[in-house]
């Protein structure tokens, strides 16, 4: 059993490699993930996968023969970069927001707390002069 | 303690303005956590104090209980109120931090949390203070000695709490490096000082209201008010 | 000085015995307790079941603060608190009597609220019977410690029914979070017991801790 289920990865993963390359190829493999796990020789040779060269190549000439493909790649480009560009300011922008709320809210209550002693200390005044004004009223 | 507090007043006043220039001009950007890492700075230093009027408070109340001494429940109440004020900038600043680094305003994560306790613990004691009547100061204090008792409880509890996912990583303050360090440090220092200024003169208010209380006390004892 | 407190425990719950009202009023507000959060969750039976320890807690949190306050009231109303201290016994003996007896009405409400959770909400509360119980003490006897320094020192003060709760809760989280932790752990469907004896050692340090700082402060704290 278990070296039945070896095999049937192996038969997944060059297919899935290929699927990767983006090579057209990988579509006729796709057959051998469907054969039935009691036929383990319905392994296919994987055609070899073509060098970086060779895709260069391909790309070079597929971007060659159509004349708008490279304004298109070059258009997507510059609209990714200024995508990104513009949340990357948006993300500093939200940041800068943040940090200033932060610190806007540590003084705010700071000065809250500043408002509490000065409070207290009024009361404080009060509570003084109450005390003068009984003792003088006492004193006569 | 009259002379000092101007002195430090003066300190942190300069402290604070150092630190901001160095926070922003002097302190790497951090890649991972971006500019909301410059909250940290204060945030941190806060939480500090935090600590510090927690464990102050504490020790007061347990000093005042046995002793009975004014000076030290004016001490325990003075870092109580203090502590209630840090404790707020803490988690205020810490949900705008949470909000602006990962989108969600509250987590259960280790230091906010145990900062949370700590907070309620100490605004229930200004409460107490404030409602309890004549034995305020007894209860309150009792509450604040088992409350510090409490705190390497509430560390070993929320360390070993595996309830919450931990929302991404808080900026160790222990790998910190270089320049980061250095600021830092000056900032929970100038936030020390700050801390002390406050506490001397919250003192100073406690002691003058104690001792215009015990006045009109004795005022009265002596038959002087009608 | 123990066989004073365990006299004094016994005063309390021969009293309490005979009248049973608090203990009767302490496991009804328990079950309550644990038939509204049975309504307050939605009807998702893993959900539920994994608030049984926190429901269990809670519901030993709520209805002890309420028993404990009725236990220290009726020394007021009585006025037997102060005979109790011009009595020839330790006044640590007072305390600890007091809080036996209120350990004591605390477990009661723990052996209402654990089966009836079990029952209603199909929760294995007592697969683990041993370290569930053993929990479920020491976090009593943790509860009534901290709870009776402080409803003593309460006694004479006005809002003292509203500032029970607010003084004891910030100091006994501790207590119920690790109390919770084990109780998570002996009801999972593979118990955890390094986890639920992690959590029970905890409960009992907490217990000693609370102890040795009851023992020190109490005189301090009730007498004015």
């Amino acid at each position: 059993m278990r070296s039945l289920m070896i095999l049937i990865a192996l038969s997944i993963a060059p297919q899935l490699a290929a699927a990767q390359t983006g090579s057209g190829s990988a579509a006729g493999s796709g057959s051998a993930a469907a054969a039935p796990p009691s036929e383990p020789q319905a392994l296919k040779i994987q055609p070899p996968e073509p060098t970086p060269e060779e895709l260069r190549k391909i790309c070079a000439d597929a971007m060659n023969k159509s004349p708008g493909f490279a304004e298109d790649i070059v258009k997507t480009i510059n609209e990714d970069t200024a995508n990104q560009h513009a949340k990357a300011a948006a993300a500093i922008a939200k940041n800068e927001k943040h940090v200033i709320l932060a610190y806007a809210a540590m003084w705010v209550i700071a000065a809250m707390f500043l408002m509490f002693l000065w409070r207290r200390q009024q009361g404080l005044k009060t509570e003084i002069a109450n005390l003068k004004r009984d003792l003088e009223a006492a004193a006569k | 303690m009259n002379k000092a507090i101007p002195v430090l007043a003066t300190l942190s006043a300069i402290g604070f303005a150092a630190c901001i220039y160095l926070i922003f001009n002097y302190a790497p950007f951090e890649p991972a956590l971006l500019f909301n890492q410059k909250i940290f700075y204060f945030h941190v230093a806060h939480a500090f104090m935090l600590f510090v009027a927690v464990t102050i408070c504490g020790v007061s109340s347990l000093i005042y209980l046995k002793k009975r001494t004014p000076k030290w429940d004016d001490l325990a109440l003075a870092t109580a109120e203090i502590a209630v004020m840090f404790g707020a900038v803490v988690l205020v600043t810490g949900m705008i931090w949470a909000k602006a680094a990962w989108d969600i305003w509250w987590t259960w994560e280790k230091r906010l949390t145990m900062s949370l306790l700590l907070w309620l613990t100490l605004v229930g004691y200004v409460l107490v203070r404030r409602f309890a009547g004549a034995s305020a100061d007894r209860l309150a204090a009792g509450l604040a000695v088992f409350g510090t008792l409490g705190i390497p409880f509430i560390y070993t509890m929320v360390d070993r709490s595996d309830h919450h996912p931990q929302a991404g990583a808080n900026g160790n303050v222990m790998t910190l490096d270089g320049p980061m360090k250095l600021v830092f440090w000056m900032s929970v220092l100038t936030f020390f000082l700050w801390f002390l200024t406050l506490v001397m003169m919250r003192v100073q208010s406690a002691r003058a209201e104690r001792e215009v209380r015990e006045l009109r006390e004795k005022g009265l004892d002596a038959g002087l008010f009608t | 000085m123990l066989r004073h407190a365990a006299r004094v425990a016994w005063k309390d719950l021969r009293i309490e015995l005979r009248s049973k009202e608090i203990v009767y009023t302490m496991a009804f507000f328990g079950a309550l307790i644990v038939v509204i959060y049975s309504f307050a969750f939605p009807l998702k039976p893993d959900l539920v079941r994994a608030a049984v320890p926190g429901m269990l807690w809670v519901a030993i949190a709520f209805a002890g603060t309420v028993g404990l306050g009725r236990a220290f009231d009726r020394e007021r109303e009585n006025d037997t608190m102060r005979a109790l201290l011009l009595a020839p016994i330790p006044r640590l003996s007072v305390f600890l009597g007091k809080a036996m007896s209120v350990a004591v009405l605390a477990l009661a409400v723990a052996v209402v609220c654990a089966p009836l959770l079990a029952l209603l909400l199909d929760a294995p509360i007592f697969a683990e019977p041993g370290p569930i119980i053993l929990a479920l003490v020491l976090g009593a006897i943790g509860f009534a410690i901290v709870g009776s320094v402080f409803a003593a020192t309460l006694l004479k003060v006005r809002s003292r029914d509203v500032l029970l709760p607010v003084i004891l809760y910030p100091i006994l989280i501790p207590l119920f979070v690790a109390g919770t932790h084990a109780t998570e752990a002996l009801i999972a469907s593979r118990v955890d017991f390094d986890k639920a004896w992690y959590w029970i050692s905890f409960l009992g340090i907490y217990d000693a801790a609370a102890l040795v700082m009851s023992l020190w402060v109490f005189e301090s704290l009730v007498i004015e």
